[in-house]
């Protein structure tokens, strides 16, 4: 059985349509890249996965580990391990990271029936994934995100992930503004928390992050359909030749 | 059967009450003191309660005075089952001074005496027996006169507590005033009287606390008199977190000579009525002020914040920060007034408001003004009310937080930036956890 599957998916926004009918299935075990022209929709379908309110779902299923995603709110799809790093992670003065972070894990331990991880333990765990994408301490005791670089930003998207450690994260352009350390942390800290029964999303626009981590496929979006499916080597085709070759080479109609 | 119809006239209520305690006065009716009394009476007789038509109570809904039926007994209070280690705030470290309905209780006190520096005076019978040294400074503030409430505490108020912070002296501990009010048989109205004097190069924190006990509605109305002399250093939080059937008019007005320093804060967390009143007058070069405000006001209450900050000479600054969340029928007000008078150049004046409302029937009035007549000064005011940030909430609930649990989270981050403002630890501790308590209402 498919962790994800998407069936046929239509979404509007302020009733415009964003998503024209889109498919795609994601096993467990897997890496997916999806790349795609600026306003495709790559970021409407992670937010419309998450759950964000501001989209109307208008046809489609979407089945997430045997259940009906769409009906789910959107804490509930996170709890059921659903993860999206967000392209543009947003600040939040006043919670302190370390207190955000416990909230988190604690809510969806309760979800799932499992005693709320104490003060300890919790710690020790908060250590731990700090160490996997190499942030300071002194960044857990500072404000969700507040006056953090764009790069730093970034990898505590990956460090809250780690931490929650979901069955299916989705990446929207988690390499955009990093340098090539970042790059490689963010990687780093992808690849260790791999296994067969997670798996990957990764939007993005550089064929560069996929060296680092390597897809099964690699999908393209373009005007709010996937057009194109293949593996590794389209990335790279793509980087040579652009998107017009692909509206030349559409797969399905 | 129900009995709508009005029991009491509030306006006259405080004349039989003015006029009960004129006749006991005798040889002393002609007093300086007295005739300041008279002439608040007189004030606030002649024009009676203010209405919504008057423009600094247009949002203050003041019918309930009327309709509540208030008993003159003051003293017929039965102390005995007053547990103090039940109030909330009395864990806080600090030197105690209980006013019960605004007389001071000696017994429940802390002894002041070892408190170095420190004078805590405390005049009975004022009318007849006067307030000694601080007759220069009792009901000296003009603006008082203007105020309707400041009117009728002047002419009612029969003791005052006098806080007198000697020149040169710092103290360390804190000193909280605790006022109780309770009515065993009706409504109660209380007329408490406070003047702080911290004198020169002096520095101290107090905490007031304001508790109704008992089941009867009482209306306190405070009034409060800061002198602060050069380099006096004052910080004075006021925790105005009572019971649902409290009713409160505070009226403070700090008057602040040069160099000095005043820290002041309004924290509403409970209570049925708050109108706050400050009145700052910045008189002297080289003036800090800050004025920090929290109010979380839900199901039917009303908290009312006016606020009016007077830069006389040049060279000062002063910052105002208050913060405000609304919920259920709660109604919040925030009137906030900077002066710049035409000496006041150089003056550094800024003003924020910021308020979160949760639902429909929730409203908040703000109205940020600014007047100035100097022409070198650095000034900014803004306010904005609005809901909770949706992109904070969907970044929150996609990490599994439940919506209300991420809502509570964002609205304590929200009023936390000013509590952080608060110089005690302990005294912020638990201001937090009452507000993480009544966020647990939202
Ligand atoms: N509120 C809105 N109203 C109307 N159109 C919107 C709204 N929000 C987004 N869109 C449009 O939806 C389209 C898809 O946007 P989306 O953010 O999903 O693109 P993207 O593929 O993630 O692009 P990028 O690569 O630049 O991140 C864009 O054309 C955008 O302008
Ligand atoms: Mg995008």
């Amino acid at each position: 059985m498919a962790l994800l599957s998407i069936e046929n998916l239509k979404a509007n926004i302020n009733g415009t349509e964003i998503l024209h009918g889109l498919n795609l299935t994601v096993n467990a075990g897997e890496v997916h890249a999806i790349m795609g022209p600026n306003g495709s929709g790559k970021s409407t379908l992670a937010s419309v996965l998450a759950g964000k309110e501001d989209y109307e779902v208008t046809e489609g299923k979407v089945e997430f580990d045997g259940k009906d995603l769409l009906d789910m709110s959107p804490e509930d799809r996170a709890r059921e391990g659903l993860f999206l790093a967000f392209q543009y992670p947003v600040e939040i003065p006043g919670v302190s990271n370390a207190n955000f972070i416990k909230t988190s894990v604690n809510e969806i331990r309760k979800y799932r029936g499992i005693e709320p991880l104490d003060a300890m333990d919790f710690l020790q765990l908060m250590r731990e994934k700090a160490k996997l994408v190499e942030i300071e301490q002194s960044f857990l005791s500072r404000s969700v995100n507040e006056g953090f670089s764009g790069g730093e930003k970034k990898r505590n998207e990956i460090f809250q992930m780690a931490m929650l450690e979901p069955k299916l994260a989705i990446l929207d352009e988690t390499d955009s503004g990093l340098d090539i350390d970042a790059l490689r942390i963010v990687s780093g800290g992808v690849n260790k928390l791999r296994n067969p029964n997670n798996a990957f999303v990764v939007i993005t626009h550089y064929q560069r992050l996929l060296n680092y981590i390597v897809p099964d496929f690699v999908h393209v979006l373009v005007d709010g359909k996937i057009v194109k499916t293949g593996g590794k080597e389209l990335a790279l085709k793509l980087e040579e030749q652009g998107y017009d070759w692909v509206k030349d080479h559409i797969d399905e109609l | 059967m129900e009995n709508t119809t009005i029991k009491y006239d509030f306006k006259e209520y405080v004349k039989s009450q003015f006029e009960k305690l004129q006749s006991t006065l005798n040889g002393s009716v002609g007093s300086e003191l007295n005739l300041l009394r008279k002439n608040a009476f007189d004030k606030f007789f002649l024009s009676g309660l203010p209405t919504l038509k008057s423009e600094n109570w247009k949002y203050t809904n003041l019918a309930f005075l009327n309709k509540l039926s208030f008993t003159d007994s003051y003293s017929n209070v039965d102390l005995s089952k007053l547990e103090t280690s039940k109030l909330f705030y009395n864990s806080l470290k600090s030197h105690k001074i209980y006013l019960i309905n605004g007389k001071l209780d000696e017994n429940l006190s802390s002894n002041f005496n070892s408190v170095n520096g420190l004078k805590i005076e405390y005049f009975e019978n004022i009318s007849i027996n006067g307030v000694g040294d601080y007759a220069n400074y009792y009901g000296k503030l003009t603006s008082m006169s203007e105020h309707p409430f400041a009117n009728i505490n002047t002419a009612l108020a029969d003791n005052l507590l006098v806080v007198n912070i000697s020149p040169g002296v710092i103290i360390e501990d804190i000193l909280q005033i605790i006022n109780i009010n309770i009515s065993n048989e009706g409504a109660l109205l209380t007329n408490p009287r406070i003047l702080v004097i911290s004198g020169k190069s002096s520095s101290a924190k107090i905490v007031e606390n304001n508790y109704t006990l008992g089941d009867f509605p009482v209306v306190r109305n405070l009034v409060k008199e800061f002198y602060l002399e050069e380099n006096a250093h004052l910080n004075y939080y006021k925790i105005q977190d009572d019971s649902n059937n409290s009713h409160l008019f505070d009226f403070t007005h700090a008057e602040q000579k040069r160099d000095s320093h005043l820290d002041e804060a309004a924290i509403s967390i409970n209570g049925k009525f708050v109108r706050n009143d400050l009145r700052s007058t910045l008189d002297g070069e080289n003036i800090e002020s800050h004025y920090y405000g929290i109010f979380i006001v839900g199901a039917n209450d009303f908290v009312d914040n006016h606020t009016f900050v007077d830069h006389a000479k040049p060279n000062s600054y002063s910052n105002e920060n208050y913060r405000g969340v609304a919920f259920d029928k709660g109604t919040g007000v925030f009137n906030g007034k900077i002066m710049v008078r035409r000496d006041a150049q150089k003056t550094n004046a800024y003003q924020s408001n910021k308020n979160v409302l949760l639902s429909d029937s929730a409203t908040i009035n703000t109205k940020p003004e600014l007047e100035i007549y100097a022409d070198d000064v650095k000034c900014s005011h803004g306010a904005t009310s609005g809901s909770i940030d949706k992109t904070s909430m969907f970044y929150l609930r996609q990490r599994g937080i439940e919506k209300k649990v991420a809502e509570r989270l964002l609205l304590f981050a929200f009023v936390n930036e000013v509590v952080n403002e608060i110089k005690i630890e302990q005294l912020r501790e638990l201001i937090d956890l009452r507000i993480e308590e009544k966020l647990l209402n939202i």
